[in-house]
This record gives C-alpha cells, structure tokens and sequence, in this order.
C-alpha cells in the first residue's frame, strides 16, 4: 500500500493539470472573501466573519474534478491499462488513490482556509473593524469547509471510477451542483437537505444561512453542523465502496 | 523460462463472441507470432492474458498462473499493448519512473531500457512531442523495465516506417536470443514471418492453425497466371502437388521456381508472378483465414499441439 500511495504522488507530480486545477481554489476565496468586502455587506454581524471564511467549502467544486481526475484521467490517457499491468490487485489501486486524494482534497482546504484568513484580517483591517480570531463559529465553518474539500474529493475518485469516460464524469459532477441537485431538491421539498451538495454547505457553510440560502432548497432549512458530516461522510464511503467493487470485475478495454 | 498457455478460452460481448474456445502454447524460449484479420480477437485473447479482460471462459495462463497471481508481474512479464498511453504532459522518463516505483525495481532501470530502445536523448521531453515510433519506443522500455522472461506484444509494428520496422525486428530477434519467450500479434504475417519460430492463426475468434511456420505450407511456391487450369495439369503430370488457391493464382509444392518457369515458357504458359518463400506463406496465411477469393477450405489446421 506504501508503494502504491508514492506511486499515485509520483504521478501527480510528473504532470501539471492537477496542480493548476488545485490552484485555482485559492483564488475563488480570495475573490469571494474580497466581493463580500467590496459589496459592502455587513461586516459587524457576529456571522460576518463565518460567512466569509463559508467560502472555503465552497472550493468542493475543485476538489471533486481533481478526485475524478484520479480514475477517469487514467482512462481518457490510456495509462490505466499499465498501472493495473503493474498492480493488478485492482481494489488496492484504487483504495490508494483515494488515500492521496482525500489527503491533497484536505490539504487544498488547508491552503483556501489561509488565503481566505488573511483576505478577511486584511479586509477587517482596511474597513478599520476588529477580525475577531477567537471566532469559533468562523473556525468550524473553516473546519467544516476542509472535510467537504476532502470528502468531495473522495467523491470524486469513486464517481470517476464508476464513470470512466473522463468528459463524461466532470460534466455529470459539475451539471449535478449546478443544475440536478436544485431541481431534484424542489421536488423533494424537505429531503433535499440530504442530497450530497446540501450536506456538504450543511458542513462547511455559515451557520444561520446569512442571505439567500442554498439554490432550490427554498423554505426548508440545512441539517445542522454535525449532520452535514454524517451524511457526507455516508456519500464518501458509497462511492468509494462503489468504486473499490466495479473497478474489480470490469473489463479494462 | 516461462510458458504462455491458452485453455478453451472464450469471451463473449453480450451475443457477439470474439474469442471461442481458443487452445495453444507459446512455449518457453521461442518466438510465437500470433496472426489473424484485424478483429479476429487477437487483441481480446492477449488482454485476457494480461488480466485486463476476464474470458467468458477458459484460461490464459503465464508460467501455469493466472497474470493477476503473479507476485512480480513487472518482472515476469512485459507487455506493449495498443490500448497502451501515456500522459501527454508527461516525459518518457517519468512515465518510466512511475512503473518502476509500482513495480518496486531499482530506479536504475529506467535508464537502461531508454538506452535499449533508443530514447535516451528525448526522455526527458514530453511525450506529447513524441512520434508514433518514439511512443512504440516508449511502451517497449516500458516492457523491458522488469527484466521479463515473457514478452507479449500487440501489434508492435503498427504505425512504425520501414527502418523502424527493422529496428524492431532485429531488437525481437535480440530479445528471443536471450531465451525469452516472446508472443507477437501482427495482422501481417510477413512481419513475423523472419523473426517467428511458430504461429497460431485465428480468425474469427477461433484457432485455424497452431504449429511451426515451416508446416504451414511455406514451402511452395505461389503462381499467378491466367491459364491456372493448363498450368496445373502440366504440373501435376510432372508429379508436383498444385493447389489452387484463386481464380488466377495456385500453389506448388516441391518445384523450385526456376523449374516452373521453364515448363510454363514451353507449353507457351504466361506467368504474371512467382513468388517463393514469403508469398506462398502469405496465401496460406490467407486460406486459413478465409480471406482470399476461395474461402471454403478454412478448416482448422492443428499441428503439433503438444
């Protein structure tokens, strides 16, 4: 398992799109924390702080594309075919990759949490407020935002294994937050706080739903903190279950 | 020195089979080439091997194993395979380093098999930039990483121009020297016809022939004329075995071709080709694999199944 995690680090670092894919998380928070600044929203709520620090969960949308890249990258380069000539214990393979994921999904949480820290101190400061570090509800807002980060990026290893077709997996990732989850939540009405994006802002969003609300949840609220955890972490693990089982019988082709 | 067995092997896709019932050796120490038509699951049959593919039924085994029990498939078996890639952001070098980190062998090999196939100067280029020759390069050092005693190669002279054709065929003669068993697919046969010690031929999925090259009929000589009916019974008269293998074109059997040229020239016959050694072998070739005008002789053929 050891070889298998240095060899799934060693492919990450011999190629560039991930790490482009990855950087491009910091400067969404960067940009969020700045708007809500430049808005002139309120920045002496008591939520002000959580709400913008919410934006790190937010990055999710980055981590669950470079997840899908683990398996289904392997696929669109062809280069699937010589990773299982190496290790044909497929299950293993793939239990790796979702290890380095998960780990690199937190750590992009890590670096978001930093940017999005100093952007917020720096724009407190400018506005000549208090930046309150003390903040517990901004520090679990934080905390929640890194496991939907690592979470989603799980997700996506276990949704790129199951898809395989590399084009196919990100629009499918990318259509279901923008677009599937809000229309299935409308017609679910209350239980769309248990599909997986709503988890996730369950998790890693500012608590009191400062303004506007997750698209298509309408009137009905998010589980609290500690749910959004449970349910996501249930997600994580079907998918990666999922993914373990079908990577074994398939034929590689 | 390992053996490559097939056993009743067979792979149905939903209600097309591509590979039924398939039995042959590739045995250890020799060169076997593996011929049939673009999809007579030539392909199908060596990921089966590689544990890529799962047969519907059957077995493919390595040395008596299946490829996923091996416990060191690096170094027990290269394979080139088609479907094989490569990150185009990536360079020849690091795609090498990442097998040889999965495959837990020294690094010093990565070094030594670019060196073997000639890539050392572009290795650390991105294999975007490279050709489709540099790339066959490329997934044969990835082959040769682990030092294997099997090598079992799809097609390796696809997309190669005639010098790369002769690199490659000189490197396999190379590589069957040092008493590696070497199993190559090809859709044409003259391509392993200088390099191969037997062949199996499919098509269709299943086997038309199984033996050394020579008993595959190599030995004739292939005429084409527009008097095939005269000129085979002048032939025969002479005691010859003639086959008619086309409307205009048959196979003799113990005549040199000078011989049948002359007795073509007295009876007044035109010849418009005659060809020793490799034509002969690929008329066969094409009979069995019912590809030539007269299909109706592709029976199996099976010769020294051991």
């Amino acid at each position: 398992m050891n070889t298998l995690i240095r060899t799934e680090i060693l492919k990450l670092r011999t190629v560039r799109g991930p790490w482009l894919l990855l950087a491009a998380a910091p400067l969404l928070v960067l940009a969020g924390v700045s708007g809500l600044a430049i808005s002139g929203g309120d920045m002496n709520k008591p939520t002000a702080q959580s709400g913008a620090l919410s934006h790190v969960g937010l990055t999710s949308l980055f981590t669950v594309v470079f997840g899908i890249l683990a398996v289904a990258g392997e696929y669109r380069h062809k280069t699937i075919v010589d990773t299982y000539l190496s290790t044909p214990a497929r299950r293993q393979v793939i239990a790796a990759k979702l290890a380095v994921y998960t780990v690199l999904g937190a750590l992009s949480g890590v670096v978001c949490s930093a940017v999005g820290l100093a952007a917020a101190a720096s724009w407190w400061a400018d506005k000549g407020l208090p930046f309150g570090w003390s903040n517990s509800a901004m520090w679990t807002t934080i905390g929640g935002g890194i496991a939907w980060n690592a979470a989603f990026a799980a997700i996506g290893v276990g949704l790129g294994a199951l898809v395989r077709n590399l084009v196919g997996a990100i629009a499918l990732a990318l259509a279901w937050i923008a677009l599937i989850e809000g229309i299935v939540g409308q017609l679910v009405g209350n239980l769309a706080r248990w599909l997986p994006f709503n988890a996730g802002q369950a998790l890693g969003g500012s608590p009191g739903g400062s303004g506007g609300g997750p698209p298509g949840l309408g009137s009905a609220t998010l589980l609290p903190r500690w749910g959004g955890a449970v349910v996501l972490l249930v997600y994580t693990i079907a998918f990666a279950v999922a993914a373990v089982t079908t990577s074994m019988r398939r034929d590689v082709a | 020195m390992t053996d490559v067995s097939v056993r009743g092997l067979s792979k149905r896709y939903g209600g097309v089979t591509a590979v039924a019932d398939l039995t042959f050796d590739a045995p250890a120490g020799e060169v076997t080439g593996f011929l049939g038509p673009n999809g007579s699951g030539k392909t199908t049959t060596l990921r089966m091997l590689l544990g890529l593919v799962r047969p519907t039924a059957g077995e493919a085994l390595i040395g008596g194993r299946h490829y996923a029990r091996l416990a060191d498939p690096r170094a027990e078996v290269g394979a080139v395979l088609e479907a094989t890639g490569f990150h185009p952001g990536r360079s020849g070098r690091n795609h090498l380093r990442i097998l040889v980190r999965a495959a837990r062998l020294p690094e010093g090999r990565v070094g030594q098999a670019l060196e073997r196939v000639g890539l050392t100067a572009s290795a650390d280029r991105r294999v975007g930039g490279y050709s489709l020759g540099m790339r066959q390069r490329l997934a044969l050092a990835a082959a040769l990483l682990g030092d294997p005693g099997v090598l079992i190669l799809d097609e390796p002279a696809n997309g190669l121009d005639p010098a790369g054709m002769a690199t490659l065929r000189e490197l396999l003669r190379e590589l069957a020297g040092e008493g590696r068993t070497i199993l190559v697919s090809s859709h044409v046969l003259s391509e392993v016809a200088q390099t191969a010690d037997r062949v199996v031929i499919i098509s269709d999925g299943a086997l038309r022939f199984a033996g050394p090259l020579a008993e595959l009929g190599g030995t004739g000589v292939a005429v084409r004329s527009p008097r095939t009916a005269d000129l085979s019974k002048l032939l025969t008269a002479r005691g010859f075995q003639v086959r008619i293998t086309g409307e205009s074109s048959l196979e003799v059997q113990g005549a040199p071709a000078e011989e049948i040229s002359r007795l073509a020239a007295e009876e007044g016959i035109a010849l418009s080709s005659l060809g020793e050694g490799s034509a002969a072998l690929e008329a066969a070739f094409l009979r069995l694999t019912g590809q030539s005008a007269q299909s109706a002789s592709a029976a199996p053929i099976t010769a020294d199944i051991a």
